[in-house]
């Protein structure tokens, strides 16, 4: 115990120091997002064929202006950028986002930093869902290219709804959840690889394909539709962002003391991280460890208010997955490697450095 | 892209345009493609397709192949680290193949060609679906080729190498009772069932695949895919094979002797394949999977049928022809080592 | 003063056991009220049923005479505050973000600079103001149960139950919290229900105490009425000697009624300088 301290000290002004640490905290995330857009301009410049800043000034300004700045930029260059380089980009920066952002929800209602689309199996029932559409699928072509991800997308929810009901028959507890979920990412991986073996070599490709996630197919249709879930599902859990605060800080008891509905709470931030993490991995592709490491990140910079940890676990994510994929595009050009495995390998260490570095405030 | 490009391709584009007229072919995947011949830019994925590119004599048609073909640099004399167009036909990279200004991409039916067609489009650059590992279209498959490159006459030539030995198998083996093979991948306890290029091989080479009988539907998931089927190893001395052939890992570049008998040591003490009425014969092989490979696999059956019935093919040399297809299609030296067999 | 707390024939199970059986306790306008008894008595249930954070299965709780259940949660939350035994730590929050929480049922998505300054008295009052931006993964147990405390305290509400508040506390922060909270309760009329396992506090720093035993009320009254040898030997199942040493209520657990042989220690034999600091 610590000496009792000196009483008052006039030369603290406690309001002072929260207002600072609050302004310090926006400045951070304006700082970030700046980063993060700084960063998507120079990497959208680097490829293998040359495009200048002007050709993707211009294709910005023309695109939105919708086509009333008509842009006298090079065709190729410009069909480069528009078709392959932007969409690839702008994926990356949206999958990181949603990825980073399910996570910092499910840590915040289970109070567990080891909590992640990808750790409680919602990431490897994806996969498995897309598996079996691609098996047993009537077709490909015929039946539209959505079914794989649709399919994908409902293999999610479900995992995801029998994860958090368990936990909620047994109370909620973290730890049923983490145990259930890994049960559960064993046996859908299991399943996966026991669907390869009856695959076609046609089909096998596509799942293989499908359980490292890729960047590098990406459509502009797939963009807008993650793009506008997440600015959809952003500012409702940014709304719940105080709420969240006291389910962490302070408990279920608490919190309901404090006039929240826990239980509401939980099921809305459980049926946001589930749909924001679902339709990204629908699309791309399992990618794992970014649910896991951008609030991860996010927290040793800024803490765990999550009025300002919401939009910085986005931007953090964001800009993990957006130079991951970078890297793996650029680093043995022409040869590129899936996200999926890039982020592996800077995830692992960091998620290991996560849990050796376990400090006594994570676990109780 | 540079001005000089634009114009090239303007060229090219419109050169075509007047030379020829658009076809429209239907791929191994049942698309449609419109395509205006000849290809002057290809970029192929799988190194059996670009085997068949250089056999008719259009190796300087193919401005991009994947690394993987690329793995064996001494192979590929023509093709630089600056021809790849991605790591294989399951991740192109788009951005390279624009700036290889192709006016075909072909990629196998295990490609992501959908994905590939899609990505392309904006950029006018066809895809097209052929299956080159696909044995038992090797007719069909090159005479496709001899179309799109317009050199149907060497496609023709190809097509003669590979019926000459067919046929030559066949009528050899008019009414011959057949004998029974054991293939085994490189991985121990691995085998091949129907639909593997590796099984058509046994057949085609007049023996009977032992798990032939295997319908790859009816098994339980575990065991494997017509490719690599995992089987027991009692199953294997129960089923009584007469041959025992056992793929290595290969090359071009020459597997060297030691590797062999290396491999050798371990595969010629195993109790399975010395319970085989094939192990007691000293009935029992392993053979170069880049080599055994060749053409379609008609070397490989080659060697089979002379394994199984030495008296009927007396007079002919599998290394010969495998030296033909590297020598007269592909432009190489040939340099041996296919096969090796060492002391039980 | 009037009838601010009320439960009526309180009976509460969890799941096939019967944790209280017709508890009914009134409190009037800043009184403060202890809740005594062992180890599964039934106090902790008494706690969350007078929160309304567990429901009971018959009976019910009223606060001015309305239905708790029939209170908003958010206007409940404006008028009565939980200390809970012990809280979760699990991601880095400081001290000053903490107590802000018990802003919440008055605030909109943002504290206002009144939930900052009410917060920064509750800190200081606490003594935390030193800690108010170190993470409370930092702290101590102890230091962490005043954070809560001040937590409470800043949610500014006419009634506040504390569980075993001081549970984690040395004996100095022990006098000096609950002196804060039984000062605050009379300052502003605040009532407080505080279970307390320690005799001795509970009978000094409450102005009644109810005993409870098996989840039913053993005794009720001024702890003297409360706490005798036989309500402690009924109850706790030891034998104690009670006595005042400056005023102060003293608990002298000597021996265990329950277990094996008996033999009385003689109350001279106590080292009675050495029981206070």
């Amino acid at each position: 115990m610590t000496a009792l301290p000196r009483f008052p000290d006039p030369s603290l002004d406690m309001a002072l120091q929260y207002r600072a640490h609050g302004r310090r905290s926006v400045l951070v995330i304006l700082a970030s997002f700046a980063g993060l857009i700084l960063i998507a301009g120079s990497v959208t410049l680097m490829g293998i064929s040359d495009t200048g800043l002007g050709t993707l000034f211009a294709v910005v300004a023309e695109k939105a202006s919708f086509g009333l700045f008509i842009a006298d930029a090079d065709p190729q260059q410009t069909r480069v950028l528009i078709h392959l380089r932007l969409p690839r980009v702008v994926m990356a920066i949206i999958a990181g986002a949603a990825l980073s952002l399910a996570g910092v929800l499910m840590q915040a209602i289970t109070r567990n930093p080891l909590v992640s689309p990808y750790t409680i199996g919602v990431s490897s029932a994806a996969a498995f869902g897309a598996s079996i559409a691609i098996m047993f699928g009537v077709g490909f072509t015929s039946v539209g290219i959505y079914f794989v991800p649709l399919t994908a997308f409902l293999f999610a929810l479900g995992c995801a709804s029998l994860v958090f009901s368990m936990a909620w028959l047994r109370g909620m507890g973290a730890q049923t959840m983490i145990l259930t979920g890994i049960a559960l990412m064993y046996l859908f991986s299991a399943m996966t690889a026991a669907v390869q073996f009856v695959a076609t070599q046609e089909q096998l490709a596509r799942v293989v394909h499908w359980t490292f996630g890729s960047l590098n197919g990406v459509r502009w249709d797939a963009v807008a539709i993650a793009g506008g879930i997440i600015l959809i599902v952003l500012p409702l859990a940014q709304l719940r962002a105080w709420q969240l605060n006291a389910l962490t800080a302070a408990g279920d008891d608490v919190a309901r003391s404090l006039g929240i509905n826990v239980a509401l709470l939980r099921g809305q931030a459980v049926v946001f991280s589930v749909i924001v993490s679902a339709v990204v991995i629908s699309f791309v592709g399992v990618i794992g460890f970014v649910g896991l490491i951008g609030p991860h990140v996010a927290r040793l910079i800024i803490g765990g208010d999550h009025r300002f940890l919401i939009p910085f676990s986005a931007i953090c994510g964001a800009i993990l997955l957006l130079l991951a994929d970078t890297a793996g595009r650029l680093v043995f050009s022409p040869t590129v490697i899936p996200v999926g495995i890039v982020v592996a390998f800077v995830g692992v260490p960091l998620f290991l450095h996560l849990i050796l570095s376990r400090r006594s405030e994570y676990y109780a | 892209m540079k001005p000089r490009h634009v114009l090239l391709a303007l060229a090219l584009a419109i050169s075509s345009a007047f030379s020829a007229a658009a076809e429209t072919f239907t791929d191994d995947a049942g698309r449609t493609v419109e395509l205006k011949l000849p290809i002057e830019r290809a970029v192929i994925f799988n190194r059996y397709a670009v085997e068949f590119a250089r056999a008719i004599g259009a190796a300087d048609k193919v401005v991009g192949v994947d690394a993987s073909t690329m793995r064996d640099p001494q192979y590929w004399p023509e093709f630089s680290e600056e021809d790849i167009a991605g790591q294989g036909q399951t991740q192109p990279n788009y951005e390279a193949i624009v700036a290889l200004n192709p006016d075909l991409v072909i990629l196998p039916r295990n490609g992501v060609y959908e994905e590939a067609a899609r990505q392309l489009e904006p950029f006018g650059i066809p895809v097209l679906v052929v299956t080159a590992w696909d044995t038992l279209q090797h007719v069909d498959n090159v005479t496709l080729y001899g179309k799109l490159f317009d050199q149907e006459k060497r496609a023709a030539d190809l097509v003669d190498f590979y019926r000459k030995y067919m046929d030559l198998l066949a009528e050899r083996l008019k009414g011959v009772e057949r004998k029974r093979v054991y293939l085994e991948e490189v991985r121990d306890h691995v085998t091949v069932t129907p639909g593997s290029g590796w099984h058509a091989m046994i057949e085609a080479g007049g023996g009977i695949n032992i798990f032939g009988d295997i319908d790859i539907k009816n098994e339980p998931t575990s065991c494997g895919n017509e490719n690599s089927f995992t089987v027991d190893p009692e199953e294997v001395i129960a089923r009584a094979p007469d041959l025992v052939i056992k793929l290595q890992p290969g090359s071009y570049a020459t597997f060297p002797k030691e590797k062999f008998a290396e491999a050798w040591q371990s595969f010629s003490t195993r109790q399975d394949i010395l319970g085989t009425p094939a192990g007691a014969a000293g009935n029992a092989y392993l053979i170069n999977y880049y080599l055994a490979g060749g053409s379609s696999k008609v070397t490989g059956a080659l060697q089979v049928a002379k394994w199984l019935y030495p008296d009927l093919f007396a007079d002919i040399e599998p290394e010969d022809a495998m030296k033909e297809w590297i020598e007269t299609f592909q432009g190489l030296p040939f340099q041996g080592a296919m096969t090796y067999q060492g002391a039980f | 003063m009037s009838l601010h707390l009320s439960l009526d024939d309180i009976h509460f199970r969890y799941g096939a056991r019967q944790v209280l059986t017709g508890v009914s306790m009134q409190l009037d306008r800043g009184e403060i009220l202890g809740l005594v008894g062992p180890n599964g008595a039934g106090k902790s249930s008494l706690v969350r049923t007078a929160l309304g954070l567990a429901r009971p299965s018959c009976g019910r709780v009223l606060l001015n005479g309305t239905d708790l259940s029939r209170i908003a949660p958010r206007e409940r939350a404006r008028r009565m505050a939980y200390v809970p035994q012990s809280s979760p730590v699990s991601f880095p929050v400081t001290v000053f973000e903490t107590c802000l929480l018990g802003r919440t049922p008055h605030m909109g998505a943002t504290p206002k600079p009144r939930d900052i300054e009410i917060v920064e008295e509750m800190l200081e009052r606490l003594r935390l103001q030193d800690f108010a931006f170190r993470s409370m993964g930092e702290l101590s147990g102890g230091e962490r149960q005043r954070v809560m405390l001040a937590r409470a305290l800043a949610q500014e509400t006419e009634l506040i139950v504390l569980d075993e508040p001081t549970s984690a506390l040395d004996i100095g922060n022990q006098l000096f919290t609950l002196r804060v909270v039984a000062d605050i309760a009379r300052e502003r009329q605040v009532t407080a229900v505080i279970a307390i396992h320690d005799l001795s506090l509970a009978a000094r720093f409450t102005d009644r105490l109810m005993l409870l035993h098996h989840g039913k009320v053993e005794a009720e009254g001024a702890w003297e009425k409360t706490l005798t040898e036989a309500t402690i030997s009924r109850t706790y199942g030891v034998q104690a000697e009670i006595g005042l040493l400056r005023g102060v209520p003293v608990f002298a657990p000597y021996e265990a009624v329950r277990t094996g042989a008996v033999q009385k220690v003689p109350s001279q034999n106590w080292p009675e300088d050495n029981i206070l600091p």
